[in-house]
């Protein structure tokens, strides 16, 4: 009798002892805890660079969603085309999650500087919405890179010459789009989409 | 009914360990509470208000959250180093608790110190900022005594002005 209560315990005891030591990384409501989130820091491939950000802007990819985490002032200003505003005070809001949490789509944070989107981006990963980055140096960057760089050298190698061009087109897209007023903006974008399909055209 | 109860006895040992576990893992302040401090923006401090403070009666350490090696190069004066990269929560909770004064966080840039600077007031340690470094590091390691004149949030200010340009045609 004795020797039943003592395995029943031993093996209460032991499987106490296995749910302590399992390296769990998240709470139960899918939310990171410490060690996630120390894990998750320490991670590479959380930055892209305004480069990077510009080609997938030029070529209208798809698998990212450029978040503007600036308040509501400075993002009718001017903002990157394609990109939606969620100022940081707002970005706990579950109305957002339908944007920030889909797994097939990675928000990219960006701000005039790094500080705010990397407060957003600590929110957002904590919360469990993983695949969450952020833009480095934001529009100041932006600015620097995209709309104000010009090539110096003689000659222009053929990896230059791509970044150019797709430097170029955004400058020209972002130029275009920031000067339209917004109820404009739409029809834009609809005409842009059947131009690019005339011009990549097939055989027949 | 001895034995029932034996069991019951356990299961409830378990429950409180299981229960009492989250305390150093979890996070203490969720992250509506932290929207409100960063709403406050009390938490960035410049160089001008942190040579302030240190003349003040408030006490003030200055902490670096890079790598030995690079700590070891050259940091800020008075400084010590927590290489945060290498260490563990149990090592963090430690190293604040070893510490009277109010901790200034810096790094590399601002905003990787703000990151830490969220983690652990989420982990529950208070009395700690954040230094604005901002533009670069190296520059002001070399010219901190004459550095006087750096503001708040310098990293957010926009360096640009955008024109529309109205002679676009569509």
């Amino acid at each position: 009798m004795s020797s039943i209560r003592f395995q029943v315990s031993a093996v209460l005891v032991l499987l106490a002892g296995v749910i302590i030591l399992l390296p769990d990384a998240r709470q139960s409501s899918g939310e990171l805890n410490v060690p996630g989130m120390l894990e998750a820091m320490n991670e590479s491939g959380q930055y892209l660079s305004v480069d990077q950000v510009a080609r997938m802007v030029v070529y209208e990819d798809t698998s990212i969603l450029v978040v503007d985490v600036r308040d509501q002032d400075a993002y009718r200003a001017v903002h990157i085309p394609g990109a939606i505003n969620i100022p940081v005070s707002d970005i706990l809001n579950p109305d957002w999650s339908g944007y920030l949490n889909d797994p097939e789509i990675h928000p990219v944070f960006y701000s005039n500087g790094n500080t705010l989107a990397g407060e957003a981006w600590m929110l957002c990963i904590q919360k469990g919405y993983s695949g969450s980055l952020i833009m480095t140096g934001g529009m100041n960057e932006w600015y620097r890179v995209v709309m104000e760089s010009t090539f110096t050298g003689g000659r222009i190698s053929a990896a230059d010459n791509a970044t150019f061009e797709v430097r170029y087109r955004a400058r020209d897209f972002f130029n275009r789009m920031n000067s339209m007023p917004d109820s404009m903006k739409t029809a834009f974008l609809e005409v842009k989409r059947k131009k690019e399909e005339e011009l990549v055209g097939g055989c027949e | 009914m001895k034995k029932y109860l034996f069991l019951i006895l356990t299961v409830l040992i378990v429950v409180l360990i299981i229960l009492a576990l989250p305390g150093s893992k979890s996070f203490r302040l969720s992250g509506e509470m932290i929207l409100e401090q960063i709403g406050q923006n009390t938490h960035i401090i410049s160089v001008q208000k942190f040579k302030e403070l240190k003349i003040g009666v408030q006490e003030v350490q200055l902490v670096d959250l890079r790598g030995t090696d690079e700590f070891n190069t050259g940091h800020l004066p008075e400084a010590i180093n927590m290489p945060v990269e290498s260490l563990s929560i149990a090592d963090i909770h430690r190293f604040f608790k070893g510490q009277d004064a109010d901790c200034v966080l810096y790094s590399d840039a601002t905003y990787l110190a703000n990151k830490h600077w969220v983690l652990f007031r989420q982990m529950g340690i208070e009395n700690i900022f954040v230094l604005e470094t901002w533009p670069a590091l190296d520059s002001l390691i070399i010219n901190w005594d004459s550095e006087n004149s750096r503001r708040i949030m310098v990293d957010e200010d926009p360096a640009f002005t955008f024109q529309p340009n109205s002679a676009l045609t569509f």
